[in-house]
């Protein structure tokens, strides 16, 4: 049977063209291995393609760079995760739709800033393709790759302050029905997370620039995920009032406090950067770089907590406790910018 | 005479780049397991108050202008309620060094962890006891004995529950640092090199427990007849790491051989961690079907804030290729 056909069937085949591929890289190699049975080869280093042969004559590659960055994220305001803070409030701690302990009467503003600034790390290795084996040599680009990692500091993002009235169709005295306190809601937020990303670079230079001190013009994407852990905690904290009221005269209060976590969310996440890197001295290098990284996933929160009415020395009357599950759809750009040293290897 | 150790990791540096230098980088994957019993000492004893009481808080509240106060523990009758002494740590790890002769100064880093999983397990049985003044509980007394008195224990004062505990742990770490590395021989055909390293480990990681205790008011076991002889214990923790980071200190042997790309390894490694640790939880008394008591974990002895050092050790199998 001719094989002609076979391989014609293969090649409109989605295998095919895999095997294709496969063929591609391997018949070079193989033809490689055969010429060097036949002629006496020099000695490579190893790690490298062809760096330097045995009379020390060196292949004129780029280097390779490992970079750590320090920086700043620039998180913009989080409107969805705002919303949803208010209507986690709404139903958990002044309970606006319940029967008993039913809250009214506090006005909750958005205490979101427009932005928030995130310390952020980066530590990276940058390999240009003409020294990774399975890349083309293309002499401009190279493989990145990056571990991100930034942390939020705590953040407010809701916050009430004044009268707060919890009516109870079901209150066991009738004193206890419809009682007003003061006092403060607050919900805070914060976030951290780690990215593992790889991405190609672009290196632009000329002999003019290297003149400037090996200046060159870094145009960089990058692709990865984020490994993100997060939580909100919302905090009801009223002053107790006195209740006289036969058997029932006490100190009373309503307190709450919840806790919304999640721990390491997938979010997929991509990167542009663009910046300069310039030489200090020897090896060591400079890069200044602009770069805005896009977040996209669900935001897995447990919830954790309790709504509480407590008498005298934090003598349950009512308790509920708030559990469950929420997942977020989280949605984000961070413009960053960054200051880093940059060792050629 | 001692040489002083700028001298040394100047001889070090300079052994280095005196010789002829090139430069690789290599990625790898690894797995591996690390030895967490002194970060479980915290995480073990939280688990326990949870679900054993073993602080021994009351449990206090009012109910029709009474006040009632309830002392109950528990204790597990079939091993102890702990977590796991070793967890998992798969690894990817990139290394970028200079090597000179025998010698080769670089850089690393590593994530490790990511994947879920379960770092403490019970099944079995956990016997609930509340006493009063007058010990054991027994009749209906709601001011001292507000449990026997729900039915969550029988007259002795004391129940046998059905329990299920578990907690899952969620932790990714990166850590990154300098590494130095000599080849010490030949052996089957290949390279046989030491490695050192020093760095900066940064953690993260939660651990949430879940349980649950059974029984019906008639001694059978779940699930009840009737519902209204359904008695539960069950509660939640979640522990979060605020911030845990610490150096970390490692040992390598390599093997690689000439020409080739890959290469194999074991890693030996200690982080001593710094970490605040942060717990929110509750455990639950449910009658019925409706939730007569309920302890905070706070109430239940349990610091909403507990700061945690601790040495883990860790070892890991690595396979990698040079780029």
């Amino acid at each position: 049977m001719s094989l002609s056909p076979l391989i014609g069937r293969l090649i409109h085949s989605a295998g095919g063209v895999l095997l294709t591929m496969l063929l591609c890289f391997v018949l070079p190699v193989s033809a490689a291995k055969k010429d060097e049975t036949m002629v006496s080869q020099p000695v490579v280093m190893q790690g490298e393609k062809s760096a330097v042969d045995e009379k020390g004559t060196k292949a004129n590659l780029r280097p390779s760079y490992f970079n750590v960055y320090l920086g700043s994220q620039m998180l913009l305001a989080d409107a969805t995760g705002a919303a949803a803070a208010r209507s986690f409030t709404n139903a958990h701690m002044l309970r606006s739709d319940e029967v008993i302990y039913k809250g009214s009467g506090a006005t909750i503003s958005d205490a979101t800033g427009q932005f928030t600034f995130a310390p952020a790390i980066r530590l990276e290795w940058e390999l240009p393709f003409e020294r990774v084996r399975i890349l083309p040599s293309w002499r401009i680009f190279s493989l990145l790759m990056s571990f991100d990692g930034a942390y939020s500091p705590e953040k407010s993002v809701l916050s009430s302050s004044g009268n707060f009235r919890y009516q109870n169709a079901q209150a066991q005295h009738v004193a206890l029905t419809d009682l007003t306190y003061t006092g403060t809601l607050t919900a805070t937020e914060r976030h951290y997370g780690l990215s593992p990303m790889l991405g190609v670079q672009i290196e632009l230079t000329n002999a003019t620039m290297q003149g400037w001190r090996g200046f060159s013009i870094l145009m960089r994407v990058a692709g990865g995920v984020t490994l993100q852990t997060g939580q909100r905690s919302f905090e009801l904290a009223l002053n107790p009032q006195y209740v006289s009221a036969g058997s029932y005269s006490d100190n009373y209060v309503i307190k709450s406090s919840v806790t919304q976590a999640y721990s390491m969310a997938f979010l997929a996440v991509g990167r542009a950067d663009l910046g300069v890197r310039f030489k200090l001295s020897g090896s060591l290098h400079m890069i200044i770089l602009g770069s805005a990284t896009f977040s996209y996933g669900i935001l897995p929160y447990d919830n954790y907590g309790i709504f509480q009415e407590q008498a005298g020395q934090n003598k349950n009357i009512y308790q509920k406790v708030v559990s469950g599950t929420a997942d977020q759809e989280y949605m984000g750009i961070a413009p960053a910018f960054f200051l880093a040293l940059s060792t050629a290897i | 005479m001692a040489i002083p150790r700028v001298k040394l990791l100047a001889l070090l540096v300079c052994s280095v780049a005196s010789a002829g230098l090139s430069a690789r980088t290599g990625i790898s994957l690894g797995y591996g397991m690390q030895l967490n019993s002194m970060l479980n000492s915290a995480l073990k004893t939280n688990l326990q108050k949870l679900v054993l009481n073993q602080a021994v808080q009351p449990l206090v509240g009012q109910s029709v202008g009474t006040d009632y106060s309830s002392n109950w523990t528990a204790s597990a009758s079939d091993g102890e309620i702990a977590p796991y002494a070793l967890v998992n740590l798969p690894e990817v790890r990139v290394t970028s060094s200079w090597v000179a002769g025998n010698n080769s100064l670089g850089f690393f880093t590593a994530l490790t962890g990511i994947v879920p999983q379960t770092s403490a397990y019970y099944l079995g049985g956990t016997q609930l006891k509340e006493t009063s003044v007058a010990s054991p509980c027994s009749g209906v007394n709601y001011a001292n004995c507000p449990l026997a008195a729900m039915g969550f224990v029988g007259s002795s004062g004391t129940a046998i529950y059905d329990t299920e505990v578990r907690t899952n742990l969620r932790s990714f770490n990166i850590s990154g640092g300098f590494t130095f590395a000599r080849k010490l021989g030949t052996i089957w055909s290949g390279d046989f090199i030491l490695q050192a390293e020093m760095g900066l480990s940064i953690q993260q990681f939660s651990a949430t427990t879940q349980f649950a205790a059974t029984r019906c008011t008639t001694g059978a076991s779940a699930p009840c007849s009737q519902s209204s002889q359904s008695r539960v214990v069950q509660g939640e923790l979640k522990t979060q790491s605020h911030y845990a980071f610490g150096p970390q200190f490692g040992l390598n042997a390599r093997y690689e051989r000439p020409q080739s790309a890959w290469f194999l390894e074991i890693g030996l490694s200690a982080v001593v961690l710094f970490s605040r640790l942060e717990n929110v939880g509750y455990t639950n008394f449910v009658a019925a079907g409706t939730v007569a008591f309920t302890q905070t974990a706070a109430t239940l002895g349990i610091d909403a804030v507990q700061n945690n050092i601790a040495v883990l050790p860790a070892v890991v199998l690595r396979a990698g290729y040079y780029l």
